[in-house]
């Protein structure tokens, strides 16, 4: 395996309907219009010297390398800014092109430190390369002159940053990370101060970590030199081979090389031809790996008789026997239903697809559910209804063609970071933005970004918001009638609509539920339905409710009503909270569905999985996951195999999460570390991490893309392997020998999968679902000519208050969220630098909420709900509105769940994360849970070691 | 007036609170049957704007696919013995 090395075009490729035909140093070429005449060179292999331009970024024209002679034009101008046209002759060599390249070269190497021999960039550093194509071969100004880097002059170096350093003794000013940092990723964090000779970059005048700076590392790409550079190529030097593999952290699923040295990684760097990310990345898939070789992970089996007994290290075969042994003997006491198994959004299909199997062909029951249930199973059953798929609608790149973007309970720009600057750079270039969430999020207003209109709705109230928002297009004849004709059934439609339309539903009326000025609302909505490519995109504020599934639903219907559907710029969509949340759903995850979304009850379905498996399958559901946690309590379910999630941590309602596991005979976890959820376990399987793993994700455009193993299993195990060998335990023979031949049984058995395999992967870069033989690439854009289910469904969307009521005693919503650079439970993230911007949960409170309790920003604040009690520290904040505060859940003694409920969506059971009545007050000590468990921590982690040997 | 009562709706109504609202330190009480009940209501609640015909098409659907058949007949006996916390419409349903 060789390092993979993208060709830069150094300028960006232009797509064209047009196209111009060239002559560069005798050759022809033809080009899409608008191209530059670099770029035009290099599609013939022609590199012309460069400094300041990447294909990433826009030209900008500052080095003057890049000079060449045209035919007919005076001078030499810069082929970077250039564009190419019919009938061009362009030169890039000639004598006199040399010298001035030269003494541009020259001039820059006058003024830079000389230690090419000792710089982290050797060997990839573009200044270098240069003044080798040049054929720089001394300095007439001599090094002696007025410069940057002498030790008297030079700028300290900030390492302030935990992943990157800035040397500005080797900065060239070429501004490509400036233009990075607002282009590629929209934060605006860097400038260039000062002019001429005394121009440098700088961080906003203040040192990177304290700085706008998110850490993108887009920056660090773009910089042609040593200035910007990992701290890990400091410290280890430069990679000599790389794998392309995907992000395992969130639904965007960013594509990277893995940049090795040996099995040990360098450093990751997003992928060019990645379509998701299209090379560019946030700061946990660049840089937060570290948790894959974190001295906490266990990698070793392990198996105890009680929660309370130390753990035991033993082999494979004796921990796998122990925990089939066991699930037998509890299914011959209690029963076939009384196990069960909970698959992980984090793991990849192959393995998904196995634990599932593993439950329906081994437990012989359908026990088997995924955390996909907290977080999006609304939006598969409201899609599902409406439109009849349970996946978004558009992919990424769509975007680009939207003119308004409707973004509702979503905060892309901690959550789908990439995605976010996708998104941004569309604002930026013209499109408008109606944001509705109880937060000003950053998004709102940002640097060259500004909302048209932030609805600020209480939370809890979604319904009542769409539901109004609906009222305004149907009564003020904005409806796409011909598009609903045409694609929906119109019976639905006039229900829909008259239901609507019914002053209750007008935003007058429900301002007083919402507390959105229903000015600001019908504004919104007429946006949405008149503004042309309308695209709405939403995220965990909108499923995490009891009317979750009710608010997917409203949001299809919005879509269909102003014809937002099928073409590229507009849609329905998901941003999908852990990278492979899409794909565990589609490979079977859930208790009713095989993969690809077929009902077990489905005759002629289970007949073709019970001959592919040769077992008869139960054709009766199986729990969900808060049934399980109820059965448990109520005694007859007794033994439960949890794949690579953390429940006690994620789930809501804790203490009664902790009450069901305790009740469990049998907890079997397979994970990295020893999770909050692995205190309960007396079989723990050590899993391994996604630069250990062969197979696939799906990320939130139903892109399959491949994991690709560039490092051992620390384990000596696949994950896959090990769910074999237990079920091989379990009397049930799995025969694979690679994750290909997983995803060739899916592809047998899943139709809308039926065209993927790794090879087709492998030669295609990535695939959308579905891919079968009427799209053998794959499916970008969902529902274009027909819906799914045929015509597209209105359905009814009531407004229904939650019982999750504000009260005397609970006068403050609690909502809840995430941060950029934390991840879900934050077992990774915690285990990294990362943690140098999130040390701890913070709540965070409007200033007058503040007041009236006393509260000080960074005081510790007790948090009470009807469930229960824990302690953060306040952090007052504006972006709150009165009456509501915030919180995160990343890390496990914040016990943030602790305090919500067990409500839930009406259809699918998906927790009510978002909404929890409580009281906020001053303390000075911890909460009961939180000091018991504390103590549990350690009464339930211990790990028996042997002995150390007697001194001589 | 949803059907599913709080429970401050129902302390007003002079009705016990149907789960406990105390602090942490009290584990939570659990009810298999008005657990169901408010599930069961909150699906009603959904299809409450259907007339009933199809209301009770969609509800027995719904739940014929996603409950478990343990949960299926422990809603029929409270359906059947005419639970009164449970709604109406789904009394019929399953009754
Ligand atoms: S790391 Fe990203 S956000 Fe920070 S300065 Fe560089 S480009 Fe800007
Ligand atoms: S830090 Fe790097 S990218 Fe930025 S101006 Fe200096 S040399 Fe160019
Ligand atoms: S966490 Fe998400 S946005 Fe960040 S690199 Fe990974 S997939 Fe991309
Ligand atoms: S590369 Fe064209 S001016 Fe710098």
């Amino acid at each position: 395996m060789a390092l993979i090395k993208e060709i830069d075009f150094g300028t960006p490729i232009r797509v064209a309907d047009k196209t111009v035909t060239l002559e560069i140093d005798g050759i022809g070429v033809t080009v899409p219009e608008g191209t530059s005449v670099m770029a035009a060179a290099m599609q013939l292999g022609t590199k012309t010297p460069k400094l300041c331009a990447t294909d990433s970024l826009e030209p900008f024209g500052s080095c003057r390398l890049c000079l060449v002679e045209i035919e007919g034009r005076r001078g030499t101008p810069a082929s970077c800014t250039t564009p190419a046209e019919n009938g061009m002759k362009v030169r890039t060599q000639s004598a006199r092109l040399a010298g001035l390249r030269k003494g541009v070269m020259e001039l820059y190497i006058s003024d830079h430190p000389l230690d090419c021999l000792t710089c982290a960039a050797n060997g990839d550093c573009e200044l270098q390369d240069m003044a080798g194509a040049v054929g720089l071969r001394d300095v007439r100004y001599g090094m002696d002159g007025e410069n940057h880097h002498a030790p008297a002059v030079a700028k300290a170096k900030d390492e302030s940053n935990p992943y990157f350093t800035f040397d500005p003794a080797k900065c060239i000013v070429c501004s490509r990370c400036v233009r990075a940092c607002e282009e590629t990723q929209g934060t605006f964090a860097l400038t260039i101060d000062g002019r001429g000779f005394a121009s440098f970059v700088s961080p906003g005048g203040t040192d990177f970590l304290e700085s706008e700076c998110v850490s993108c590392g887009a920056c660090v790409q773009a910089c042609p030199t040593a200035t910007l550079i990992e701290k890990s190529v400091i410290e280890k030097g430069q990679p000599e081979h790389s794998a392309v593999t995907t992000c395992a952290y969130c639904g965007v699923g960013c594509s990277f090389k893995a940049e090795m040295q040996g099995s040990e990684i360098v450093r990751m760097v997003p992928y060019k031809d990645g379509k998701a990310n299209e090379g560019h990345s946030c700061v946990k898939g660049r840089f937060a790996f570290g948790y894959a070789t974190h001295k906490d992970r266990i990698t070793k089996p392990m198996i105890r008789a009680k929660i309370t007994d130390p753990w035991r290290e033993v082999s494979w075969d004796e921990a796998i026997g122990h925990a089939a042994a066991e699930f037998k003997r509890i299914q011959a006491k209690y029963g076939t239903e009384s196990v069960g198994a909970i698959t992980s959004s984090r793991c990849t299909n192959e393995e998904v697809f196995v634990v599932q199997k593993l439950v329906r062909a081994a437990f012989r029951n359908n026990n088997v559910d995924t955390c996909a249930r907290v977080c999006h199973s609304p939006t598969g059953y409201g899609l599902s209804q409406t439109y009849g798929t349970s996946a978004g609608t558009q992919d990424f790149k769509s975007v680009e063609m939207a003119d308004v973007i409707l973004v509702i309970g979503a905060n892309p720009t901690d959550g789908h970071p990439v995605f976010a600057s996708r998104m941004k750079k569309r604002l930026r270039a013209g499109a408008r933005l109606i944001v509705a969430d109880p937060r000003r999020i950053d998004l709102v207003k940002s640097p060259h970004i500004a909302a048209d209109y932030h609805l600020p709705l209480l939370p809890g109230t979604n319904v009542a918001l769409i539901n109004a928002l609906a009222h305004v297009i149907v009564t003020e004849g904005l409806v796409d009638e011909a598009f609903v004709r045409e694609r929906c059934e119109w019976d639905n439609f006039e229900a829909w609509a008259r239901f609507v339309a019914q002053d209750l539903n007008s935003p007058e009326a429900m301002e007083a539920v919402t507390g959105v000025p229903a000015a600001d609302l019908r504004a919104a909505a007429r946006l949405y339905a008149t503004g042309g490519n309308a695209a709405i995109y939403y995220g965990l504020g909108v499923t995490e409710h009891s009317q979750g599934s009710t608010m997917v639903m409203g949001m299809a219907n919005l879509a269909m009503a102003t014809g937002n559907i099928g073409r590229e710029g507009v849609g329905v969509n998901p941003l999908r909270g852990q990278n492979n949340v899409q794909g565990s759903c589609d490979m079977g995850s859930f208790p009713h569905e095989f993969s690809g979304y077929r009902h077990v009850s489905d005759d002629a379905t289970r007949a073709m999985f019970e001959t592919f498996w040769g077992v008869p399958l139960s054709g009766e559901q199986g729990l969900r996951i808060p049934n399980m946690f109820e059965e448990s309590i109520n005694g007859s379910f007794r033994g439960l195999y949890v794949h690579g999630e953390d429940i006690a941590q994620s789930d809501p309602n804790t203490q009664h999460v902790q009450a069901a596991l305790e009740a469990m005979e049998c907890i079997v976890v397979q994970d990295l570390f020893l999770n909050e959820t692995a205190k309960y376990a007396h079989v723990f399987l050590p899993g391994s991490s996604f630069l250990e793993k062969d197979g696939t994700f799906t990320n939130a455009e139903r892109r399959i893309s491949r994991v690709r193993k560039v490092m051992p299993e620390m384990s000596g195990k696949a994950e896959w392997q090990v769910t074999v060998e237990l079920a091989r335990a379990l009397g049930y023979e799995m025969a694979y020998r690679h994750p290909s031949e997983i995803m060739d049984e899916i592809a047998r058995l899943t139709p809308t999968f039926a065209g993927v395999s790794f090879d087709r992967l492998d030669e295609l870069g990535s695939i959308q679902w579905p891919c079968n033989e009427k799209a053998p690439t794959g499916t970008p854009l969902m529902h274009v000519d027909r819906f799914v289910r045929g015509k597209g469904r209105f359905m009814m969307t009531e407004y229904v208050a939650t019982d999750e009521k504000v009260t005397a005693r609970f006068p403050l919503i609690l909502t809840t969220g995430r941060i950029l650079s934390q991840y879900n439970v934050g077992a990774q993230t915690r285990r990294t630098d990362n943690t140098a911007w999130h040390p701890e949960d913070v709540l965070e409170i409007h200033p007058h909420d503040a007041e009236s309790r006393g509260i000080r920003d960074g005081d510790m604040v007790a948090i009470q709900s009807r469930a229960g009690e824990t302690v953060l520290r306040a952090t007052v904040s504006e972006r709150m509105q009165p009456g509501v505060v915030y919180t995160t859940f990343h890390h496990p003694v914040s016990g943030a769940n602790v305090i919500t409920t067990d409500n839930s969506d009406w259809a699918t059971n998906c927790p009510e994360y978002k909404v929890t009545a409580v009281e906020v007050r001053r303390t000075n000590h911890y909460s009961g849970w939180q000091e018991r468990n504390a103590q549990s921590d350690v009464d339930l982690r211990r790990i028996a070691r042997p002995l150390p040997e007697a001194a001589e | 007036m949803s059907p599913i009562p709080t429970p401050q709706d129902a302390a007003q109504a002079g009705h016990p609170a149907p789960r406990s609202v105390h602090a942490e330190d009290l584990a939570i009480p659990h009810d298999d049957a008005a657990h169901l009940i408010r599930m069961a209501n909150q699906i009603a609640t959904a299809f409450r704007l259907e007339p009933e015909d199809k209301a009770i098409t969609a509800m027995r659907e719904h739940i014929g696919k996603f409950w478990t058949r343990a949960m299926r007949e422990r809603l029929k006996a409270l359906a059947t013995a005419a639970a009164p916390d449970l709604d109406a419409r789904i009394r019929r349903a399953f009754g």
